[in-house]
């Protein structure tokens, strides 16, 4: 076993193993800290498969943005576990892991591990990344804008959305 | 080298558990979490297919999934604080319209 697949089987484990905890976690920040580390093993498996770029790309905007911000809903909605009480059902969420994998196993197996042995083509001295910049502001700029303007609407929305929550605030006090 | 079939095995699994905590949790806030790793099982088979590619396109696609779904994930986050200073709730079961 070479050091690349013992990495790949360690950062698989990590991956699936936090992701059970917050299947069945009772607790909102663990779940949330769970996520973290599930988040942090995928940027690990795309070191491994070539990409160092989309591994940034998802440290910066995954593990520096989104878990931030769902840790701030997570604290700012928090109730004490005792108010609310959800029922137990892990046989259902095992059966339901177990059937959904095994379905996709079948509808993939055919294209996914037939799959034709292939060769990575070899990359430039500066590695993927300027090979990225270069193909979004050439092949993909519709694309490029079209994020751009998404994004833009998103941002009016949710400062939209924040202002009814200002209103409520006031109104309460 | 790691063949493809390992990393899609990975996907599967994490698709698997991300779609069983959107189905079975009530706390609309592990229903997000659920979406963000069915998200992240689909990353991994882009990239582990965009490997191969010349002209990127898989982790470009990626890249863009990445994009979106921050985006959503403020949206979510901002409705999901909306409707807990209105309903003083998180539970699924217990929102029931957007209205006043």
């Amino acid at each position: 076993m070479t050091v690349i697949q013992f990495a790949f089987l360690f950062f698989s484990i990590q991956i699936i193993g936090s992701s059970l905890v917050i299947l069945f976690s009772r607790n909102v920040v663990h779940a949330a800290t769970a996520l973290l580390s599930t988040l942090l093993g995928v940027a690990a498996l795309f070191v491994i498969a070539g990409s160092d770029l989309l591994a940034v790309v998802q440290l910066v905007v995954y593990a520096g943005g989104v878990l931030i911000l769902l840790l701030f809903g997570v604290l700012y909605t928090y109730r004490a576990p005792e108010t609310y009480y959800e029922k137990r059902n892990s046989y259902i969420s095992i059966l339901m892991v177990v059937v959904i994998s095994v379905f996709l196993m079948l509808l993939l197996s055919d294209l996914a591990f037939n799959f034709p042995e292939l060769h990575r083509p070899p990359t430039d001295r500066f590695g993927i990344t300027k090979l990225t910049g270069y193909l979004w502001i050439t092949n993909n700029i519709v694309v490029f804008e079209g994020i751009a303007l998404f994004l833009l609407v998103v941002l009016v929305g949710a400062g939209w959305i924040a202002s009814r929550i200002i209103e409520l605030n006031k109104k309460e006090s | 080298m790691i063949p493809v079939s390992y990393y899609i095995t990975v996907s599967i699994l994490l698709f698997g558990i991300g779609s069983a905590i959107v189905l079975t949790r009530r706390n609309i806030l592990y229903v997000l979490m659920g979406i963000e790793l069915i998200f992240n099982a689909a990353n991994i088979n882009l990239v582990a297919f965009g490997q191969y590619d010349k002209y990127l396109n898989g982790q470009l696609f990626a890249m863009l999934i990445i994009t979106v779904a921050a985006a959503e994930s403020v949206v979510a986050l901002s409705i999901i604080i909306l409707l807990f200073k209105k309903l003083n709730s998180v539970n699924l079961t217990e929102i029931k319209n957007l209205k006043e």
